[in-house]
C-alpha cells in the first residue's frame, strides 16, 4: 500500500506542495512559462502564512538564482524554478553552485529554447548543463515530479553530495496535467526529510571565505575532487529511491527503472513525460508480438552508465529517443549511451539507433513508437537509415526546402 | 622594531597580506568600512580587484564571513544572504553589506542592484569607485570620468578618452526611493566611517559610494593615492553628500575650491588634455565641476 | 633550443623584456616564444615570463622548468621565491644589483653575474627601467642572441629619443659584463626563502596554506597573514620616534592595515608593508620617511 491521500491536482500544484512539504527557508523565482504555476502557489503559500519561508521575487532568473546561492551559503534551505531562456540565463550561477557546493533544488519545468520561440517541450534547456555538476533528475508522470523533489532535497543536501539538483519535468504535459496524485501528510515528509544540516555558511561567529580565486595549482585537484563527488552521487540517487520506497510504499526507479527490457529484442531508452507512452507501447506491441523493452533514464548527471549497460547488453538493438540534440553531431542521450554500451564485451553488445523524437515537442505516440522500433530493427538487418544517425521521426518532408540557402 | 609586541591581528577584520598593488585606494575603503561596521557582518563581493586581491585560495585576509559569487550578481546574493538571516532569525544581530567595484556596479550588476533596491532588502550597498574595470587592465566603464583615457577609450587621433558624462549612479539609487544614499571618498576618512555608520543604523536598502584613488588605472605615484581623492573633492569633481528618501540631506562644502587642472595633471590618464593646445576639453571638465557645485552648493 | 625564465614584479616589464627577445632572435633568423606565468597579479607582486630561443619553430607550449638563463630584474625578489628551481647545472644567472653577487643577502649553487641595472637606468632615464641594461648583458654571456639585434627590438618598440636611450642602457650592461674584472661568482650555499608568517590555526575542515583543497574551497579568516607581502617593497617607512605623536592618521589610510599605535608610536610591520609611502605623505608632522630598500 502506497502512503499519502490521493487528490486529483495539476502538476505543477503538486510540485509547490512537495517543495512546501521540504519546508524550504528560501524561495526566489522568476516567472517563465512554463514555470510559472508553481511559483504562484508558493507565493500563495507563504502569503497565506502556510509556509514559512522568505520568497524574494527576483529581478531576473539571474537574479534567482543568485538569491538562492547567497541564502544556500547562509546555511539554509532553497529552492527555485525556471525552464528555457530562464535556465539558460542561470547559467552562469548553476556552474557556481556545483563547484562551490552549495545544494540548491530547483525544478526545470522544460521548454524549448530559442530559435525558434516556442513553449513546447524538448529536454534542449536542461541538458544544456550537462556538464556543470548539477545532479539531473528527469520525471515522467506527476506522482514521480512530487516524489522525486523529496527526494532530490535528500539528495542534494546529503553531506557526501552537496550538490545542486534539478528535477526536470516537460513543460505543460507534466506542469500543467490534471490527475489524480498522492500527497504525503507533513509528518512523514519530515520523517523522510530532516532539517539541513551546512557543513560551513557564513556567519560572523566562525568566519569563512566562500568563492576563491584560484589558478592552476589547484583547479585540476578541484575538478578531480568534483568528479568524485557527482560520481558518488549515485549511491545516493539509489539510497533515496530505496528509502522513500521503505517509507512510503512507491518507486519510479532509482538511476534507472526498466520494463520488459530483460527479455526484449529492441530496448528504446528515454527520459521524461515520453516515458509512460513508451511503458503504454511496449505492452502494445509485445501484444502484438515485437520482443520489445524500455529503460527509463532518470538520472542523466551522474550518468548510470554500468546500470544501462547492464540493462541494455541482453538486446539486439537499442533505440534512444532524443528530445536534446548537439548539434552537428547526434542526440545528448544517444551520445551517451553509445558511451556507457562501449565498454560491454562485444558479443553483446547491441546496435545503438539514436532518434530524434519529441524534440520541438512534437508529440511521441504510439505509432511513433512503432516508427523508432522499425527503425531500429532495419539497423538490426543492416540498414542504416540515416549515415548521420540522427532519425529525426515524423518529419514532413513538406516543409523542407528542396534547396536554397541555409 | 620588525613585528609589533602585541598582535594586532587576531581579530581583524582586513588582515594584511592581500594581493592589492601598493597604494590601493579600494584597500583604504574596504578596511574603514569594516571598522565603521564592526564584525557582524557578512560581506559580499563581486568579481573585480578586491575580488581577485583577497581571494587567491587559500589567502585571504577577510576577518569577517566573505562570500563572491560572479561578477553581475552582488546585490542579488546579498538579498539572499539577508532573507537567509531573516529566516534564520538572525538579521537582527547580522547585517549584510557588498563591496564592489564601479564595473560590477554601474554596469554589469546594475539590473541586480536595481531588484535588491526596490525590493527593499536590509542591505549596506557599498562601490568604491575607481572609475574603470581595473581588474582586467584598465577598460572603461560607465563610471569612467568624460575625457579619461583608458585602453578602451584611448585618447589618440581624434579621440580625447572617454567622452561621455559619467552615469550618475547615486541618483538612479535615490530613484528607488530608498531611505539612505551617500558619497564618500577615502580622503576623508572620519566622514566615511560616520557615513557607513549612519547607514548601518538604517533598516533597509542603503548606497553609499567611496571615491577610490587607483594608481595603476589613473597613472601616478602610489603615495599620492590619499592626496588625489582629496583634490578630486576640492575641485568639485566628486561631490560628497547624502540623500535620503530622493531628497538631499547634506552636503560636505569645499572650503577652497581649486580648479580641476590641479586634479587632472597629476594623473597620466588625462595627461592628453595638457597637449591640447586649446584647452577645450580641459574646460568641459572643468564645466561638470562647475555643475556640481551648483547642483550641491558645495561653497559657502 | 635555450630557455630563458626572467623574473620580475608586476609591473616591471618581464614580459616586455621576454618579447623584445624573441623579437631579436627572430631579426636574426631564429625562431622563438614568449609569454607570461597567467594570473591575477597585481603591481609589486612577484611575476615570471619566459622565452624559448630556437633555430626551428618552437612546439613545447609549457612554462620554462629548466632554464639555461635566469635573469632577476629586481634583486629582493631571491629573499620571496626560489629563483633557482630548475636551473640546469651550466645555467647561468642574472640579478640587477649594483653590489658583487657574493655580498647579496641570498646564494645560489651556480655563476651569478650582478649588473647595476638600476643603476644604468637611472642615469640614463632617470627612472629604474632596468630591461635594456639587463637583455644587454644577456647579449654579452650568451652568444645566442647579438646586443645589434636587442638594441634593435626596443628602438622598434620604442621609436625615436627613446629607442636609442635604451639602446644606451643595453650598451651599457654589455659593456659591464666584458669588463676584465667583472666575473660571475659561483656561491654553493642553497638559496634561502624567507620564512613566512603565521595564520591562526584554521577551523578543522576549511582550506588553509598548507591543508588539503577544501572541496567547495571555502577558506579560514585571514590566512593571508602566512603571505608577506614586505618583498613587494621597494622603499620602506622609517617612523622617526621624537617626532611622531601617535595620532594615528597614518594608520587610517595605509591600504595594507600594516600601521599599528603602539605606546604613542606609530609601528611599521615590515612583515606586509609594501611601501607605498601614503603614511609618509599623510603624516602631518612629516615624521614618517622613506628609505630606499636598496640602501
Ligand atoms: S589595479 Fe587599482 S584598484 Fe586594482 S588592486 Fe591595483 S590599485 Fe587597487
Ligand atoms: S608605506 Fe606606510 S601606508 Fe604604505 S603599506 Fe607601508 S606602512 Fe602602509
Amino acid at each position: 500500500m502506497t502512503r499519502g491521500t490521493v487528490s486529483v491536482m495539476e502538476g505543477s500544484m503538486a510540485v509547490a506542495k512537495a517543495v512546501k512539504a521540504c519546508r524550504p527557508a528560501v524561495i526566489s523565482a522568476y516567472p517563465i512559462t512554463p514555470q510559472t504555476h508553481i511559483i504562484e502557489m508558493l507565493a500563495q503559500m507563504v502569503a497565506q502564512g502556510e509556509l514559512e519561508a522568505e520568497y524574494v521575487r527576483a529581478d531576473s532568473e539571474f537574479s534567482a538564482a543568485s538569491v538562492v546561492a547567497g541564502a544556500s551559503a547562509t546555511g539554509v534551505r532553497t529552492y527555485t524554478a525556471s525552464a528555457s531562456q530562464g535556465l539558460l540565463l542561470m547559467t552562469e550561477v548553476l556552474y557556481y553552485l556545483a563547484g562551490a557546493r552549495l545544494p540548491v533544488v530547483l525544478t526545470g519545468t522544460n521548454r524549448q529554447v530559442s530559435v525558434p520561440l516556442g513553449l513546447q517541450p524538448d529536454h534542449r534547456d536542461t541538458m544544456s548543463f550537462r556538464d556543470s555538476g548539477v545532479i539531473q533528475l528527469y520525471v515522467e508522470n506527476v506522482q514521480e515530479a512530487y516524489d522525486t523533489h523529496l527526494q532530490a532535497f535528500k539528495i542534494a543536501e546529503d553531506h557526501g553530495v552537496l550538490l545542486p539538483t534539478m528535477v526536470c519535468m516537460d513543460g505543460f504535459v507534466l506542469t500543467h496535467v490534471v490527475e489524480p496524485v498522492r500527497i504525503l501528510d507533513q509528518v512523514d515528509v519530515d520523517g523522510y526529510l530532516p532539517p539541513y544540516e551546512p557543513v560551513h555558511y557564513l556567519t560572523p561567529e566562525r568566519p569563512s571565505v566562500f568563492g576563491s580565486y584560484t589558478d592552476d595549482a589547484n583547479t585540476l585537484e578541484f575538478y578531480y575532487l568534483l568528479q568524485q563527488a557527482v560520481l558518488g552521487a549515485k549511491a545516493k540517487v539509489e539510497l533515496a529511491a530505496r528509502d522513500f520506497r521503505a517509507a512510503f510504499g512507491r518507486s519510479h526507479g532509482g538511476l534507472i527503472d526498466s520494463y520488459g527490457a530483460e527479455d526484449a529484442e529492441v530496448v528504446v531508452i528515454a527520459m521524461g513525460s515520453t516515458v509512460g507512452t513508451l511503458r503504454e507501447a511496449v505492452d502494445v506491441l509485445r501484444r502484438e508480438g515485437a520482443k520489445v523493452g524500455l529503460i527509463k533514464v532518470r538520472c542523466f548527471r551522474p550518468f548510470p552508465a554500468e546500470e544501462v549497460r547492464q540493462a541494455a547488453s541482453g538486446a539486439d538493438a537499442v533505440a534512444v529517443v532524443d528530445r536534446a540534440m548537439s548539434f552537428g553531431f547526434q542526440g545528448v542521450l544517444a551520445t551517451d549511451v553509445k558511451a556507457a554500451l562501449y565498454d560491454a564485451p562485444a558479443a553483446n553488445r547491441p546496435v545503438v539507433m539514436g532518434t530524434m523524437a519529441g524534440f520541438g515537442g512534437r508529440e511521441v505516440t504510439i505509432d511513433t513508437v512503432r516508427e523508432i522500433v522499425k527503425v531500429a530493427r532495419q539497423a538490426l538487418d543492416g540498414h542504416l537509415p540515416a549515415p548521420d544517425d540522427s532519425n529525426f521521426i515524423g518529419l514532413k518532408p513538406e516543409l523542407l526546402p528542396v534547396a536554397g540557402p541555409g | 622594531m620588525d613585528k609589533p609586541a602585541v598582535d594586532p591581528y587576531q581579530k581583524m577584520m582586513f588582515a594584511p597580506g592581500h594581493r592589492a598593488c601598493p597604494g590601493c585606494g579600494a584597500s583604504i575603503a574596504v578596511r574603514l568600512v569594516l571598522e565603521a561596521t564592526g564584525p557582524d557582518v557578512i560581506v559580499v563581493s563581486p568579481t573585480g580587484c578586491l575580488e581577485t586581491f583577497t581571494s587567491p585560495y587559500p589567502y585571504t585576509p577577510w576577518g569577517v564571513p566573505w562570500l563572491h559569487v560572479l561578477f553581475e550578481n552582488a546585490a542579488a546574493v546579498a538579498s539572499g544572504v539577508e532573507a537567509a538571516l531573516r529566516s534564520r532569525g538572525s538579521s537582527d544581530r547580522v547585517r549584510v553589506i557588498v563591496i564592489g567595484g564601479d564595473g560590477g556596479t554601474y554596469d554589469i550588476g546594475l539590473g541586480a542592484l536595481s531588484g535588491m533596491f526596490e525590493r527593499g532588502h536590509d542591505v549596506l550597498y557599498v562601490c568604491y569607485n575607481n572609475e574603470a574595470y581595473m581588474n582586467t587592465g584598465v577598460q572603461r566603464s560607465s563610471a569612467t570620468p568624460l575625457g579619461t583615457a583608458t585602453m578602451t577609450s584611448p585618447a589618440t587621433g581624434q579621440a580625447w578618452g572617454e567622452d561621455r558624462p559619467q552615469k550618475d549612479l547615486p541618483a538612479i539609487a535615490m530613484a528607488h526611493q530608498i531611505p539612505y544614499v551617500a558619497t564618500a571618498s577615502v580622503a576623508f576618512p572620519a566622514d566615511l566611517r560616520r557615513k557607513v555608520k549612519q547607514a548601518m543604523a538604517i533598516r533597509g536598502p542603503k548606497y553609499v559610494e567611496v571615491h577610490s584613488p587607483c594608481p595603476i588605472g589613473w597613472g601616478y605615484d602610489a603615495a599620492e593615492t590619499v592626496e588625489l581623492a582629496r583634490l578630486a573633492v576640492n575641485t568639485g569633481l566628486v561631490p560628497l553628500y547624502e540623500a535620503a528618501a530622493g531628497q538631499q540631506l547634506r552636503v560636505r562644502k569645499i572650503q577652497q575650491r581649486l580648479p580641476v587642472t590641479e586634479y587632472l595633471r597629476r594623473q597620466r590618464r588625462f595627461h592628453h588634455l595638457f597637449a591640447d593646445a586649446n584647452g577645450a576639453h580641459l574646460v568641459s571638465i572643468q564645466s561638470v565641476a562647475d555643475g556640481n557645485v551648483n547642483r550641491w552648493a558645495l561653497e559657502g | 633550443m635555450i630557455e630563458i625564465r626572467i623574473h620580475g614584479r608586476g609591473g616591471q616589464g618581464a614580459v616586455l623584456a621576454a618579447e623584445l627577445l624573441v623579437h631579436a632572435a627572430f631579426a636574426e633568423g631564429k625562431f622563438g616564444q614568449a609569454f607570461p606565468a597567467f594570473g591575477g597579479e597585481r603591481r609589486g607582486a612577484p611575476v615570471q615570463a619566459f622565452v624559448r630561443l630556437d633555430k626551428s619553430p618552437v612546439r613545447v607550449r609549457y612554462r620554462v622548468y629548466r632554464p639555461d638563463y635566469v635573469v632577476i630584474l629586481d634583486r629582493t625578489l631571491p629573499d620571496m621565491i626560489d629563483v633557482l628551481d630548475g636551473l640546469r647545472p651550466d645555467g647561468v644567472v642574472l640579478i640587477d644589483s649594483a653590489r658583487p653577487p657574493a655580498t647579496l643577502s641570498w646564494s645560489a649553487d651556480a655563476p651569478v653575474y650582478a649588473i647595476p641595472a638600476t643603476a644604468i637606468a637611472m642615469e640614463v632615464f632617470g627612472q629604474p627601467l632596468v630591461n635594456p641594461a639587463m637583455l644587454g648583458a644577456l647579449a654579452a654571456i650568451t652568444s645566442e642572441i647579438s646586443l645589434l639585434s636587442i638594441q634593435d627590438a626596443f628602438q622598434r618598440r620604442f621609436p625615436g629619443s627613446l629607442g636609442e636611450k635604451n639602446g644606451l642602457a643595453a650598451q651599457m650592461g654589455y659593456d659591464h659584463v666584458l669588463k676584465p674584472d667583472v666575473l660571475p661568482v659561483r656561491v654553493t650555499r642553497s638559496p634561502h626563502v624567507r620564512g613566512v608568517g603565521q595564520a591562526s590555526a584554521p577551523d578543522a575542515g576549511l582550506g588553509a596554506p598548507g591543508h588539503p583543497l577544501h572541496f567547495g574551497l571555502v577558506v579560514a579568516p585571514r590566512t593571508s597573514l602566512a603571505y608577506p607581502t614586505g618583498g613587494w617593497r621597494y622603499a620602506r617607512p622609517a617612523v622617526d620616534a621624537d617626532i611622531c605623536n601617535g595620532c594615528g592618521l597614518c594608520v587610517a589610510f595605509c591600504p595594507d592595515s600594516s600601521l599599528t599605535i603602539v605606546e604613542k608610536q606609530a609601528i611599521v610591520d615590515y612583515m606586509y608593508c609594501k611601501g607605498c609611502g601614503i603614511c609618509s605623505k599623510v603624516c602631518s608632522r612629516g615624521a614618517i620617511a622613506m628609505m630606499s630598500e636598496e640602501g
